[in-house]
């Protein structure tokens, strides 16, 4: 089909048609409000398209077999490799060390309360069975008057070191509570001073006007307690249920202590609407 | 040499079913001794951490089981179409293949021991729990299936050649028990998986936590069908056919290309195109699969969801869409180069009863116009799209390509843009603003106007191609606009939101209507290439082993490529679980409980994908390339 064209030949139209495109693009987007990053993005896309119909015109590849295939093969997975570590490097990336301090955080639920860490390690009735025979075996060398290191001790093989947790208690409770906000990552779904998720849950702006402190801890730990007004018949948006499980009662003190504050009564926060009977 | 292989294969097979039932064994018969206090302690890998260790066996050991479950069903298809249609070469590829498979096999099950000495050695109380809550599947029913599925692959192999003829039908049902054994294992094996993502809660009307329900009230079964494990299992499950499909596309590939003869090329040519048929077939359900299972994942907890699409995960996904989009892309390079090759003598001038109903169904957008109770904007669209619908039929002369061709330019074009069109209504609507389309009416306009004059330009088949190819770029770029250029939406600061993130009245095109209009656009486009492409290889005469050689680095990349975005969801999967090893249940307290950046989990995906290639290729040379001469057609 191609057969005589020169790879010029094969370029000139559409590249000519691709710079029309993308400098069209460029200048429009910019006119729309379109951010710089985007303006950029779409240009790729043109010089991408421009990439795809060059190589469908572009003439058949001379086959070759051998010691020369082989290396093609080994040198086409390179590239292949090359351009998705790039692509994979090049996106933005979240900062895992900020996660890990909102871990640290959570989890002191787990690190710090006997009873929750208690039962996490005793699922297995093998586990405490063999829990019991190592201090039946302590009470044994207890008798025995030999020196125990009680540091090196562990119960049923889970370490005693876990790593510690950050320290959040000089923080004042609403600071605390607004870091709740972020580490549960509420702001997905709410929205407080505009900014925050696309209208899945009620925007709280208002909230410490319009719910107690109790009322909104009842919210939190029992979504179906009350809804905002206008999200009663939501069935797809439902808040999490999850939040006894994962929250502790420092995390919900704190987080409702921040919402208690949140009194902007110019935004248009619904209001609290508790089911008949309640 | 061939037989030798495979008793190799076949006899370490054996020898790491027997490690992993003596494991199993030694593990439940551990605690009925009783007889010592020695507990396992977490160890710690050196170099890479505990995680790592565990991503690299448990990624290997999932693409080599994804094959090993997916080939035999790509291998029972291939050799009842070779019994249908009396065709040889169907039978040869279902037996190249099963010979690459049983080599593979042995990897699989290699990696599956790796994988579990690594977890009870790095995460014993993990292992422990999983082992407790799913004793019956851990300890029973998956190494027993495991030892079912060995000796069934075994009869299926080993009777290929004693059963042909009358009793190909038997040697079929063997192979169909095969993929039987093959799938239950699946399902079953998913379960735990599943459950770790997405474990069993109490109803309502229990008004139990979490934990309390898991461990006292839910019943074995509770736990098995959890949320996400139905989806979880079909959404492998096509995969795996979507996997065996390109696996078999690099086969061919490789063959292709060290082939010294006419008769071998045009034979690897074929079974490129079948490989890449199928894969790209099933690939075509794999977005609804994947939709379906990210919206149980929503279902289950509303929070995972923007979690994954628009906070932390988010910038993963812009990644799958990339990656998806290039799969697309490289499939209908494909086919462009398979339609190069084709001869067709004449064009047919018969109306069929297909182009009619393409024709009929460009108007549907018009009526979702009335839907939306947009009566002018309906009115008008229905008469601008007869105008160019009788422009481009009047002129044309109804040629098969240039029909399908209508199709692609006037429903699937005009019903994406209606649809991102409706979504930026529904969203202006939820604001409270009149529902109008104004915004996308010029963008409506100029498509209609453009494609119109695309259509009148219709004279080729190559022309046709061009369009998909056009529309497949459309799509691919609305599938990966992000809402914003950022990690985690948490990162965004008032500084930085303007500068990074859509424009408020463009967002729309971030939304999840956008994304699915998108996808549909790309999975409806390659869908209709390949009904022309199948319609141009029954009118005209293919020329097998003439085709373009960059075909076979387009098969080769859609494999890369294809394994690549397996191993990224695989992260985004268990990503999703947080600092969870069982979501909100099972604490990850490890400093490697944070979520590993998409920079660093490419370069893992990358050398856990060229490890796999590099097995696969010495499997496919041992296999098929030590014997290559001896094979006849």
């Amino acid at each position: 089909m191609n057969k005589e064209k020169t790879w010029w030949q094969i370029i000139r139209l559409k590249l000519l048609v691709s710079t029309i495109m993308s400098a069209s693009l460029w200048v429009g987007s910019g006119q729309l409000g379109f951010p710089l990053i985007f303006q950029a993005m779409f240009a790729g896309y043109v010089f991408f398209g421009f990439i795809v119909f060059v190589l469908l015109d572009a003439p058949p590849l001379k086959a070759f077999s051998g010691w020369k295939a082989g290396t093609a093969i080994l040198g086409f997975y390179l590239v292949c490799s090359a351009l998705y570590i790039t692509a994979g490097t090049f996106l933005p990336q979240f900062s895992s060390e900020t996660e890990m301090e909102g871990i640290d955080r959570k989890t002191v639920k787990y690190r710090e309360d006997p009873a929750v860490t208690e039962s996490l390690r005793h699922r297995s009735r093998e586990l405490s069975e063999k829990a019991d025979e190592i201090l039946a075996r302590l009470e044994q060398l207890k008798a025995s008057g030999e020196k125990l290191d009680i540091e090196s001790v562990e119960v049923a093989g889970f370490s005693p070191k876990l790593p510690p947790s950050r320290d959040v208690s000089g923080l004042d409770i609403v600071e605390r509570g607004k870091l709740v906000y972020k580490d549960h990552e509420c702001y997905n779904c709410h929205k407080i001073g505009g900014k925050g998720g696309k209208k899945r849950g009620p925007e709280l702006d208002n909230m410490g006007n319009l719910a107690t402190a109790e009322q909104l801890k009842k919210k939190i730990f029992e979504p179906t307690a009350w809804y905002a007004e206008g999200y009663e018949k939501r069935k797809k948006d439902k808040m999490p249920d999850k939040f006894p499980d994962v929250m502790s009662e420092e995390e919900l003190e704190a987080l409702v202590a921040y919402l208690m504050t949140l009194k902007n009564p110019a935004v248009k926060t619904p209001k609290p609407v508790f089911p008949s009977g309640s | 040499m061939m037989k030798s292989v495979e008793k190799v294969c076949f006899q370490s097979d054996r020898l790491i079913l027997l490690m992993s039932v003596a494991a199993c064994v030694f593990m439940m018969a551990s605690p009925a001794l009783g007889q010592t206090t020695e507990i396992l302690r977490p160890r710690e890998f050196p170099f890479m951490g505990n995680r790592v260790a565990v991503w690299v066996v448990a990624q290997l050991h999932i693409l080599f089981a994804a094959f090993i479950l997916g080939a035999p069903i790509f291998v029972v298809i291939s050799e009842w179409l070779g019994m249908k249609h009396g065709d040889p070469r169907y039978d040869r590829l279902a037996k190249e293949v099963t010979k690459v498979t049983a080599i593979l096999y042995s990897m699989t099950a290699l990696t599956g021991g790796f994988f579990v000495l690594v977890l009870v050695a790095g995460y014993p109380q993990l292992t422990a729990w999983l082992f407790n809550h799913f004793f019956p599947i851990m300890a029973i029913a998956y190494p027993l299936l495991f030892i079912a599925e060995t000796l069934v692959l075994y009869l299926y192999w080993y009777s290929w050649d004693a059963l042909q003829g009358d009793k190909k039908g038997r040697h079929l049902a063997i192979g169909v028990l095969l993929n039987l054994i093959g799938i239950t294992t699946l399902f079953v094996i998913d379960a735990p998986t599943a459950f770790m993502n997405t474990p069993v809660r109490a109803t309502e009307e229990l008004g139990m936590s979490l934990r309390a329900y898991v461990e006292t009230t839910a019943t074995f079964w509770d736990k098995v069908n959890n949320f996400s494990w139905m989806p979880m299992n079909f959404h492998r499950l096509v995969g795996n056919i979507t996997f065996g499909g390109f696996i078999a596309g690099l086969i061919a590939a490789y063959m292709y290309m060290f082939s010294k003869t006419e008769e071998e090329k045009a034979y690897y040519d074929w079974m490129g195109f079948v490989g890449n048929f199928i894969g790209i077939g099933a690939l075509l359900f794999l977005p609804l699969m994947g939709y379906v299972y990210g919206s149980e994942f929503y279902d289950y907890d509303a929070s995972i969801g923007p979690y994954m699409m628009a906070d932390q995960l988010s910038m993963f996904f812009e990644m799958q869409g990339g990656m998806v989009s290039l799969i697309f892309l490289a499939s209908a390079y494909y086919i462009w180069l398979s339609l190069k090759r084709i001869d067709i003598p004449d064009y047919s001038t018969k109306v069929s009863r297909n182009i009619i109903a393409g024709i009929l169904s460009a108007f549907l957008p018009g009526l979702g116009q009335f839907y939306n109770r947009q009566w002018a904007a309906g009115a008008g669209f229905l008469i601008g799209q007869a105008a160019v619908l009788g422009s481009v039929l009047y002129v044309s002369s109804l040629h098969l390509e240039e029909g399908l061709g209508l199709l692609l330019l006037l429903f699937l074009f005009p019903i994406g843009i209606q649809i991102a069109g409706s979504a930026h209504a529904v969203k202006h609507a939820r604001e409270g603003e009149p529902t109008r389309n104004l915004l996308t009416l010029p963008v409506r306009l100029f498509a209609q106007v453009l494609l119109g004059l695309e259509g009148l330009a219709l004279r080729r088949r190559e022309a046709v191609i061009k369009v998909a190819f056009f529309i497949l770029l459309l799509g691919s770029a609305i599938w990966v606009t992000p809402h914003a250029f950022v990690g985690a939406v948490s990162a965004l600061t008032d500084e930085t939101a303007e500068s990074l993130s859509l424009p408020a009245e463009w967002d729309f095109l971030a939304l999840m209507p956008a994304k699915n209009t998108a996808a549909s656009l790309m999975v409806l486009t390659i869908l209709l290439s390949f009904i022309l492409y199948t319609r141009a290889i029954r009118r005209g005469r293919i020329q097998w082993g003439k085709i373009d050689f960059s075909s076979q680095f387009a098969l080769i990349f859609l494999a890369f490529s294809a394994i690549w975005t397996m191993g990224l969801m695989g992260v985004v999967r268990s990503s999703l679980r947080k600092y969870f090893h069982v979501y909100d249940l099972v604490p990850d307290l490890s400093p490697n409980s944070f979520t590993p950046t998409l920079a660093d989990s490419s370069v893992l995906i990358t050398i856990l994908t060229v490890i796999f290639f590099g097995i696969v290729s010495l499997a496919i040379w041992l296999a098929l390339g030590m014997t290559k001469n001896k094979v006849k057609g």
